[in-house]
């Protein structure tokens, strides 16, 4: 489904991916982590087409990424970004149409199978009473699931998510990430999502990519790649790790004080310490978004 | 209520205040010739019919005068409405409007220089028109150039370029305007926006701009509204974003210039009229294209009409009185924006 073949990117003399590669099967929920600056976002941002790389290949269902035009490939590829949508005039049902555009002709119509699947999306979701709302109306979590809402109703076999509950409580995050594995294994999908909370990734995610100064550093199942030695070396912290009581998969405690050497010289040049913050290392290939 | 027939009700409602409009405008005038004989001219040169009681003047003025100018007036307003509509709906900022680009000051420079050299009889009664249109699209394509990175042309890149090749070639003009002693009121007057002494050759001259303008800018609506959303979101579900920006963007600047090429600088329509649409029918663009155009030919109807008729029989310069009454109106709009009503939102 997705085959990465040493993606590099450079971008203002720094390296921000270093000969990625890794090939990913349909049907599966994968987890992409590692802390800021990693090349995370990066990575999904060239699977997807909206960024250019310096070296290597991507492949999407068999066939280049730069190949594809963007109506066809939207029918099978959907991204859900972080950014919550801007608060515009549109209402919620107006947004979650705008998922069916790779399918429509200019007057929207004739697509009964979309409305249908709008309805259905609105309910499962929650958000048939918010219908006719303005999107302006709507809290950041709201908007967040209408974002949700948009990309099922694209019907996609493969969903990429980028960091997809960083605005959200933790109500919300468990509410999402339920959501979309529910949705990904009803229709044999595919889903690969950048966390950034190890604790959810390692839960949701039945293969962990571990991101580190731009290079794959470890690849597998969560058990396998939350280690203390690879939380150590990527995240320069000295973890706690415990089984969680009821799925037994690796869970995390911080330790305040913890903070070992590595990566201290990333957040003297300015990162919050702690878990990621808002995307400060976004890469923008389109720019301008609100 | 399906899209077509929104599309329908609305462009029909628009069409029909157009109409009655026109009809107002046509029936008034300095010379003061009553409103039925202004109609039996119209309906004489139509269908035929009945023996004329009026001079071949009379009629010259109804037809060549009066008629010319506010069929001139629709082209012009629709050329802007449409162009503001586009340049809002690929800029995704409120305050952009046909002009953010730098048409109009590039347009008034090759104006200006023109009458500044004389050289005014160079093409006959096209030089200026020319001359506009010709510099007008050049410092588009510079702001273009000065925008383009890596293939890409950012939104907030192109409107500062656009600021900063405005004031640049402003203060070019201003510099005209201010160095020629006898021209100063003809270049003035030009930057000012002006349908008076315009003939039918003017105003079919836009004809095939505003023609071919509409449907492409239309095309482009269901891109532009999910750009509302941002250039990511509209680009993963399948818009071209760079193609879409530069296409519009282009179709808006040869609309644009072709209307300040004949009718001077006329500010306001093209940022008022996108935003008045999008307050009364919401924020689809496959709505607010054709309906900014009926409505900006509207808009500059009735603001010639003040223009030629409030001080008679002085003219008070178009581009003037559009701002005189849009600034306000703008404001009030604005005010209404942020009690939270309508449904206004960029």
């Amino acid at each position: 489904m997705i085959e990465v073949n040493g993606l590099t990117i450079d971008a203002g003399g720094r390296r921000i991916l270093d000969s990625v590669t890794f090939r990913l099967e349909a049907g599966g929920l994968y987890g992409i982590i590692g802390p800021n600056g990693a090349g995370k976002s990066s990575l999904l941002a060239a699977i997807s087409g909206v960024r250019r790389f310096d070296a290597g290949s991507v492949r999407l269902f068999g066939r280049g990424i730069a190949t594809w035009p963007r109506r066809t490939l939207a029918r099978r590829l959907a991204v859900l970004q972080q950014e919550p949508l801007p608060r515009t005039a549109f209402t919620v049902r107006e947004v979650i149409l705008m998922g069916r555009y790779p399918y429509q002709n200019w007057f929207g119509g004739r697509d009964a199978e979309g409305e249908a699947l709008v309805d259905r999306v609105l309910g499962t979701l929650g958000l048939a009473d918010h219908a006719d709302s303005r999107l302006d109306a709507l809290s950041g979590g709201e908007r967040q699931r209408v974002a949700l809402a948009k990309v099922m109703v694209q019907d996609p076999e493969l969903l990429l998510l980028d960091e997809p509950t960083t605005y959200l409580d933790i109500g919300y995050q468990i509410h999402l990430l339920d959501l979309v594995r529910d949705w990904q294994r009803s229709g044999g999908r595919t889903v690969v999502a950048v966390l950034h909370d190890l604790n959810l990734a390692a839960q949701y995610c039945e293969r962990l990519l571990v991101m580190h100064e731009g290079r794959l550093v470890a690849d597998g199942p969560p058990p396998d790649v939350l280690t203390a030695e690879t939380i150590r070396r990527v995240f320069g912290v000295e973890p706690v790790l415990l089984p969680h009581p009821a799925s037994g998969v690796p869970q995390l405690l911080l330790q305040p004080g913890s903070l070992n050497g590595a990566p201290a010289e990333e957040r003297s040049a300015g990162e919050p310490s702690g878990t990621a913050g808002p995307g400060q290392m976004k890469e923008r290939t389109v720019a301008n978004e609100r | 209520m399906k899209l077509p027939v929104r599309i329908a009700a609305w462009s029909g409602a628009a069409l029909l205040l157009l109409a009655v409009s026109v009809v107002w405008s046509l029936s008034i005038g300095s010379s003061g010739m009553p409103a039925a004989k202004v109609w039996s001219i119209l309906v004489h040169q139509l269908f035929g019919g009945a023996e004329p009681d009026w001079t071949p003047l009379d009629e010259a003025i109804v037809t060549q005068v009066r008629l010319s100018r506010i069929v001139l007036a629709v082209l012009v307003g629709a050329c802007l409405g449409m162009a503001g509509a586009g340049f809002q709906g690929v800029l995704r900022n409120p305050l952009a409007d046909p002009y953010t680009l730098g048409v109009a000051s590039g347009s008034s420079v090759g104006a200006a220089l023109v009458m500044t050299l004389g050289l005014q009889a160079a093409l006959g009664m096209w030089t200026i028109p020319a001359a506009a249109f010709a510099s007008g699209l050049l410092t588009v394509l510079t702001v273009f150039l000065l925008a383009r990175s890596n293939g890409q042309m950012a939104v907030e890149t192109l409107i500062l370029s656009g600021v900063i090749l405005q004031a640049f070639l402003g203060a070019f003009v201003t510099l005209m305007i201010s160095m020629s002693d006898d021209e100063v009121n003809q270049i003035l007057f030009w930057v000012l926006g002006s349908l008076s002494k315009r003939t039918w050759d003017h105003a079919l001259l836009i004809v095939p701009f505003a023609a071919a303008g509409l449907p492409v800018i239309t095309a482009f609506a269901p891109a532009m509204n999910l750009m509302a959303l941002g250039e990511r979101h509209a680009a993963h579900l399948g818009v071209n974003v760079e193609r879409t920006k530069l296409f519009v963007l282009i179709a808006s600047t040869l609309v644009t210039a072709a209307a300040v090429s004949v009718s001077g600088v006329i500010g306001f329509v093209g940022l008022v009229v996108p935003h008045l649409v999008r307050l009364i029918v919401g924020p689809d663009y496959r709505l607010i294209v054709p309906l900014s155009a009926i409505g900006g030919g509207i808009y500059v109807v009735w603001a010639d009409t003040l223009a030629r008729t409030a001080l008679s029989p002085k003219e008070i310069p178009l581009g003037v009185l559009t701002a005189l009454v849009g600034a306000p109106f703008f404001a009030w709009l604005l005010q209404r924006r942020k009690a939270g009503l309508g449904r206004g939102g960029a």
